[in-house]
């Protein structure tokens, strides 16, 4: 993003991605957390820079959108909200975009020129490793403490998204080949998540914090 | 045959085999028929040729197709065994679909794709080799998906944390020091530090090691026995043969200097540990489900010790005993899950003078065992011990004995229980030993055809006895040095 409107355009992205993330995590209503989770996976490779090839990017949108689908057809049958997600969205909001603000400032903040500044080397793929690293941080809280299969899931994209913007902003863009294993896994680990929520829904059961 | 044409002919037989699952039978045809079909396409995959594919290029190394090879027949074996005991018919296909995966994952050239590909196609055995419909088993499988994609999202990240640190240690500046400036050195080693302890921790919680094997001893409650090396050695193995080529590319210059020399023992100590307490846990465990689960967390600490060493010379001697540990492996969890068959509980000492009525899953025990453990000269034993005394300095590679000493111990526990005067539960067991219906085969073929239908019925435990001793024999002749094993894992990797 090195002109004025690329910038805007990528830090307008990277706040769709974040809040869409924010969303997955925060919010109680299950549709609205699925859409943040597909927004947020479908954008996210959007962030890299030089944009990945068009089929790689093609197959991380179609893999976002079959996961998301898939975890819809979970929740049809299911209560709308549950009370698993991580309440105080402004929270979430605040540590995903102070993570995402000190990984840019710590890769890009550096006027150009600068002591210390590589020329072009973190500047531009600075905005996907902040993006990735809020996506991280927002994901670490379901992974980690959700008792909810469905919340598991949409944690686990989120940090499947937000690991291939850090490794596309530290290494450069993924081959095709690489985007559609990415989208791959973002739709069997949707599948999984379905299928867990389908079974804890049956059973009537939440499954138990272990 | 190429790389992607194997991975699309399996992952096509997979499917086919998912979707045919409600059917008694043709899950499991599929599986014998598709792993037969895969043996000879595997046999006459193109050794060598670079086959560009989606930006990747894949190469199927004389080792990578011994490799897929061995897990055919290997896959062919637990098909048989999970059908003569009713288990879940979505195995064959799960096993079919991971075969796909691990075909692409390991045969391209960059980490990245394949640790994604292998986390993908690990989790449809997962999926398919839980019995569903309650709640407990949901919530293990909860546990093993989160550590399935955990360790793949931390091995990616560390091979980009090593891949940001080349490109800023080789990127020019105008004063010509390097992008790292005058910290260079220090700054380098401990990016590359970082990533090693990264995909150290990604490849011991993939496999299992200690301390994060919790899942793996909770899983083992749930998941069919036949399922279990799927997924904690087949899918470790195939990962830790990803990292271990990652690792010497990565990592290379430099790495066996002292500058990670720190990481290096705390990755050997954890693997050391994992090692000797894992079979401590299989010593002492009563549950033969979790006999042959903790005896994979000790092999978690054999690859975990392949990974520490960081040393070129390591490479051919784990990928050796990386060969012998998934067929054994898989002929350890085929035997329990045939005991299990034959005498309907897995409590060992329940299973006393399993021996006495089932000497072909004896000498499938034995065998098992001297292909585990080895003996001086075997390719196995010196692998192993190389990998040991690269990753280990002295006098702690000697601690490594322990593990390899108490691995004898959970062998002959299980072989002298089988040996003392039967249990009640062995006593009453049918279907045990071969039995042909009515004495001998009559002259009446449509008689005959009766039989034959009547015998196969009444021989699955027999069956899968005989299917677990053969791959142990398999198993022995990998862990001797058959089939030039040794020689290919000496060859580069792609």
């Amino acid at each position: 993003m090195t002109g004025a409107l690329p910038a805007v355009i990528g830090v307008i992205l990277a706040t769709v991605v974040i809040g869409g993330a924010v969303a997955a995590v925060a919010v109680r209503e299950q549709r609205i957390a699925i859409l943040g989770v597909l927004v947020a996976c479908a954008v996210g490779p959007f962030l890299v820079e030089p944009l990945p090839d068009p089929r790689g990017l093609l197959a991380r949108i179609v893999g976002a959108i079959i996961a998301a689908y898939v975890l819809l057809i979970a929740v049809r049958d299911g209560p709308e909200v549950d009370s698993h997600a991580n309440s105080g969205w402004p929270a979430m909001a605040l540590a995903a975009t102070t993570a995402a603000a000190a990984v840019f400032m710590a890769g890009a903040g550096a006027p150009p020129g600068a002591e210390g500044q590589s020329d072009g080397l973190v500047e531009a793929p600075s905005l996907a490793l902040a993006g990735g690293t809020a996506l991280l941080v927002l994901a670490a809280s379901p992974i980690l403490l959700a008792r909810s299969a469905l919340r598991l899931t949409l944690g686990l994209l989120l940090a499947v998204t937000g690991t291939f913007l850090v490794v596309g902003g530290a290494v450069g863009p993924a081959t095709p080949l690489t985007g559609l294993a990415v989208a791959g896994l973002l739709a069997v680990l949707a599948a999984s998540g379905s299928l867990l929520h389908r079974i804890a829904y049956r059973s009537r059961i939440q499954p138990a914090r272990r | 045959v190429n790389v992607p044409g194997l991975a699309a002919l399996a992952l096509g037989l997979g499917v086919l085999g998912l979707l045919a699952r409600r059917h008694p039978r043709t899950p499991w045809l599929i599986g014998l028929a598709g792993f037969a079909m895969l043996l000879l396409a595997t046999w006459t995959l193109d050794r060598g040729e670079p086959t560009p594919f989606g930006g990747e290029v894949f190469v199927a190394t004389a080792y990578i197709r011994l490799f897929l090879v061995l897990l055919t027949v290997a896959s062919g074996v637990l098909t048989v065994v999970a059908w003569a005991a009713s288990l879940t018919p979505a195995l064959p296909g799960a096993m079919l679909t991971w075969f796909g995966a691990a075909s692409l994952g390991l045969s391209v050239s960059d980490p990245v794709p394949a640790i994604v590909v292998l986390t993908a196609g690990a989790m449809v055995p997962t999926l398919a080799g839980l019995p569903f419909g309650t709640d407990h088993a949901a919530g293990e499988l909860r546990r093993v998906v989160r550590a399935l994609a955990v360790s793949a999202l931390i091995a990616c990240l560390a091979t980009a944390v090593a891949g940001l640190v080349g490109v800023l240690a080789e990127a020019p500046v105008p004063g010509g020091a390097g992008s790292l400036g005058a910290d260079g050195d220090g700054l380098r080693a401990g990016g590359l530090g970082l990533a090693f302890l990264g995909a150290a921790t990604a490849l011991g919680l993939r496999a299992g090691a200690v301390p994060v094997h919790r899942w793996v001893g909770r899983l083992t409650d749930s998941l069919t026995a036949p399922a279990l090396p799927v997924i904690l050695a087949w899918g470790p193995a195939a990962f830790a043969i990803v990292l271990l080529g990652w690792s010497k590319d990565a990592l290379g210059p430099g790495a066996n200097t002292d500058a990670l020399l720190v990481e290096r023992l705390l990755v050997g100590a954890v693997g050391l540990a994992s090692m000797v307490l894992g079979a401590a846990a299989a010593f002492l465990h009563d549950d033969l489900a979790h006999v042959v689960a903790y005896s994979l967390v000790s092999d978690a600490g054999v690859l975990l010790l392949a990974f520490a060493s960081l040393d070129t010379a390591a490479l051919a001697p784990a990928r050796t005993w990386i060969l012998v540990y998934v067929v054994v492996r898989t002929a350890f969890a085929g035997w329990a899950a045939a005991v299990m068959l034959a005498y309907g509980t897995r409590r060992v000492p329940a299973l006393r003078g399993w021996a006495r009525r089932s000497p072909l899953l004896a000498a499938g025990l034995v065998v098992v065992a001297v292909a585990t453990v080895g003996l001086p000269g075997m390719a196995v034993f010196d692998a192993r011990l190389r990998v040991i005394d690269l990753a280990l300095p002295d006098p702690f590679n000697l601690l490594a004995w322990v593990g390899i000493v108490v691995s004898v111990g959970y062998f002959g526990r299980l072989l002298a229980n089988g040996v003392r005067r039967p249990s009640a539960e062995v006593q009453q067991a049918v279907g045990v030993q071969p039995v042909w219906p009515g004495g001998r085969p009559s002259r009446d073929l449509g008689v005959l055809r009766g039989q034959l239908s009547t015998a196969i019925r009444l021989n699955f435990g027999p069956a899968a006895a005989l299917a677990v001793l053969a791959l142990a024999i398999l198993g022995l002749a990998v862990a001797a040095g058959a089939f030039e094993g040794p020689a290919f894992a000496a060859e580069p990797r792609v």
